[in-house]
């Protein structure tokens, strides 16, 4: 991943050991290629804590897909899949990610180590059922699928109690693929881990709420990696106690993410993984900061700890931001707009994702009806280059930027 | 002649079903609920009192509709919405969103968001098939409609009230399954446009009116004008699929469709619920063995190889995919299915059906230059 460029003092120490932490795991995985270790390829929403807990390496083939916009390898790889027969419409993580698996081009040597078995979660979108049956063929490997129903509204029990029983033939599928018993005590660690985790990783986020904020959601997105990956281990709670850290530093010295902070955005979607540096400075310059995200803040598990660590998990996964209904939606964007006292949403309706797309004209409106606060709808993809037009998107950001600007102005006169 | 003129009718239908339906609704008094995808039970609205009817979407230009979804969502789901919008849905009674795939599911929200019907279910369907723990929450799924719907109605719908909706629908599916197999032969055989405008109605007309006509025609003695004998056969596979002009392009060039894989084909009508039983838990055990479409996870069933069994079945010279441009899942599976056809020596075609309709002679121009490498 590249790092946000800078004035070089203003960087977050985080960011470098992220590298460093995400080079240990990429390469720890790399090794354990072809060893009696099992690696497992994981869905971003996927319940990572099972793998943990029976020592199988987890790999997520959306974090390599967002390294791949990030190092600018996507659109070759993606035109790999189109040529097997994969539309161009289609998910740009999952066809890069397919091109990379039958070409090993990746910014990692050699590509993504090669799965054991595969797990897939649809509590993120149907994609990845479609992607992960594709990657079964491909590398010949068992996929176990956990169906998280969608909630529309309101949860009912019987959908929880599904997830629970479905995490129940997940032990026993990994007790299949490692030929171990499963270790429910060590699964119970490791969810305290994974909690504890998630809670810092939301204090992380909560810190941008300062004024001006120590960091942006530029930050935010590359120092996810670990949230994302590594959940459930203790060096990502050290991790994040450290980037707190550093973070409150920042606060208490008075050091902002962009200088003379005037405007506060809300991100929602994907990041376009290509675009980082380009955006980020295009913000920086109208002292614009993200200050909030639907994104990174999908990985802010609460209440997993319970007696019977299936049940808290069970509600966790269930209740991921794709998988709930846009009414649900808007209130946890109120509820952040309120928090992170944001002025615009920047909503990038990524041509990828449809779950988390179709409906944002919709979220726009009401958002600005209920809230006064505008947003701006840039149509762009996560990590397909080839359909972003950079000068159609400068200008409507500009346009916005002026137009917040100008309502920001009339407030106060 | 019999024939011809129920044929005729049905077609009309098909071709405009609204002023149809609001004619039933205003004769009858009786209800009617939009329904998205073939997995929906329609038995349980039928024993409801209600009448099922699946949305087609329109083939009217998008305007409404993209102020609410993005260019990169398919046809069904633009058009669908752009029809409600129009309010050319007004006398509907309300609308099922079982869950199928992303769209469909982000269609429901802002539908209602933005449309007032009396009625809006989310049928939360499971993606697994295969589990006992599926089979359990989807028994709990149907049951929890079949209270909504007894909310909605003030009726209870008994036991006996779902059999009886089973056995009509069992004898619509059989007679729909009986004129599928003349298709795969010659002599007495409808054209595609024929057929498919009658599993078309299948799906918005009151079943017993609709078997009445099945039966009549299936009964009638003479046979259909012989066709091109040594018309090309070819195998059908997408979703939903109402292009009655590529089956008429393919009827006139005298080629015979043989067999399909459609959603608003073969899907709809293959299996039958049984009588015996609990009859949620008979709905249910239906919806878990039937041919499963992509958006289904079931590692037990190989989709090639289920096409692959009916194309070399049905003797099918060629396949063609004709598939919902921006349609996920049945795009993830076209590249292995393709290649599964192709190791076999079974050629196929691609044709994307666009949001706006079929950019018809760039299609004509491929589907011909297709059938040609098909030889004698």
């Amino acid at each position: 991943m590249t790092a946000i460029e800078g004035e070089k003092e203003k960087r977050l120490k985080a960011s470098q050991k992220m590298k460093e932490l995400m080079t240990r795991y990429y390469v720890g995985a790399k090794t354990a290629e072809g060893s009696d270790k099992k690696i497992a390829w994981i869905t971003s929403g996927g319940p990572v804590e099972f793998l943990i807990a029976a020592d199988i390496i987890p790999i997520y083939p959306e974090n390599h897909g967002a390294m791949l916009g990030a190092s600018r390898m996507s659109v070759e790889l993606c035109e790999v899949a189109e040529g097997l027969g994969y539309s161009r419409d289609l998910c740009s993580y999952a066809r890069g990610d397919i091109g990379s698996a039958i070409t090993k081009k990746s910014p990692i040597p050699g590509g993504l180590p090669r799965p054991d078995f595969l797990l897939a979660c649809n509590n993120i979108c149907g994609t990845v059922l479609k992607w992960y049956q594709a990657l079964s063929r491909l590398f010949n490997v068992p996929l176990f699928f956990l169906d998280t129903p969608f909630i529309h509204h309101k949860i009912f029990p019987e959908s929880l109690a599904y997830v629970h029983r479905q995490f129940e033939e997940l032990i026993e599928f990994i007790e299949v693929q490692t030929q171990k018993k499963f270790d429910f005590h060590r699964l119970k660690e490791v969810v305290i881990f994974s909690s504890q985790s998630a809670l810092l990783w939301k204090e992380v986020l909560n810190q941008c709420a300062h004024r001006p904020s120590p960091m942006s959601c530029f930050d935010a997105f590359i120092n996810m990696a670990p949230i994302v990956t590594l959940r459930g281990t203790e060096e990502v709670l050290l991790f994040y106690r450290d980037m707190k850290a550093e973070l409150q530093e920042r606060i208490a010295q008075g050091i902002g993410a962009v200088p003379e902070e005037k405007i506060r955005l809300l991100w929602d979607n994907i990041p376009i993984w290509y675009k980082m540096r380009e955006l980020s400075e295009l913000l920086a310059s109208y002292g614009a900061c993200l200050v909030a995200d639907t994104y990174t803040n999908a990985w802010v598990f609460e209440g997993i700890e319970t007696a019977d660590p299936l049940e808290g998990l069970a509600l966790a996964y269930t209740t991921a931001y794709l998988n709930i209904s846009l009414d649900l939606m808007v209130e946890r964007i109120q509820d952040l707009i309120n928090r992170f006292g944001v002025d615009g949403l920047i909503i990038h309706s990524n041509r990828s994702c449809k779950p988390y797309s179709l409906g944002q004209y919709d979220i726009q409106r009401i958002i600005y009806q209920k809230t006064g606060i505008p947003g701006l709808v840039l149509e762009a993809d996560m990590t397909d280059a080839r359909v972003y037009s950079e000068a159609q998107v400068r200008t409507r950001i500009e346009a916005f930027l002026e137009t917040i600007e100008n309502l920001k102005g009339g407030a106060r006169a | 002649m019999e024939k011809k003129k129920i044929i005729t009718t049905l077609k009309e239908i098909a071709e405009q079903p609204l002023p149809y339906l609001q004619n039933w609704k205003a004769k009858t008094g009786r209800k009617i609920l939009g329904y998205f995808c073939t997995n929906t039970p329609e038995e349980i609205i039928q024993a409801a009192g209600i009448l099922p009817v699946r949305l087609w979407g329109s083939k009217e230009n998008i305007s409404l509709a993209a102020q609410h979804l993005q260019s990169y969502s398919c046809s069904l789901v633009q058009s669908s919405l752009e029809s409600a919008l129009r309010g050319d849905l007004n006398f509907f009674d309300g609308t099922i969103f079982p869950h199928t795939c992303d769209s469909i599911q982000r269609l429901s929200d802002i539908w209602l968001e933005n449309l007032r019907f009396p009625f809006h279910w989310d049928l939360i369907l499971p993606v697994k098939l295969h589990t006992e723990s599926a089979r359990v929450y989807l028994i709990q799924e149907l049951r929890r409609l079949r209270q909504g719907l007894q909310e909605f109605t003030g009726r209870t719908i008994a036991n006996d009230d779902l059999r009886s909706s089973f056995a009509l629908f069992n004898s619509n599916r059989d007679l729909l399954r009986r004129l599928a197999r003349r298709q795969t032969q010659i002599a007495g055989r409808l054209s595609a446009a024929d057929f498919f405008a009658l599993v078309k109605t299948a799906m918005l007309l009151p079943k017993e009116e609709h078997s009445a006509k099945l039966e009549a025609i299936l009964s009638a003695e003479e046979e259909e004008p012989a066709l091109l004998p040594n018309g090309r056969r070819l195998f059908l596979v997408g979703s939903v699929c109402d292009q009655s002009l590529i089956f008429d392009l393919l009827d006139n060039w005298g080629m015979v469709v043989v067999g399909d894989d459609f959603c608003t084909g073969w899907r709809y009508f293959s299996d039958d619920v049984s009588l015996s039983g609990d009859p949620i838990e008979a709905l249910t055990d239906r919806l878990l063995v039937k041919v499963p479409c992509p958006c289904k996870y079931h590692p037990g069933i190989d989709r090639a190889a289920e096409l692959l069994r009916r194309v070399e079945m049905t003797e099918a010279q060629g396949v063609i995919f004709l598939l919902l441009k921006f349609c996920d899942p049945h795009a993830f599976d076209y590249p292995y299915l393709r290649d599964k056809l192709a190791e076999r020596k079974i050629p196929s075609l691609l044709l994307e059906i666009e949001p706006g309709g079929l950019p018809l002679g760039a299609i004509e121009t491929r589907l011909k230059a297709f059938i040609e490498t098909l030889g004698g």
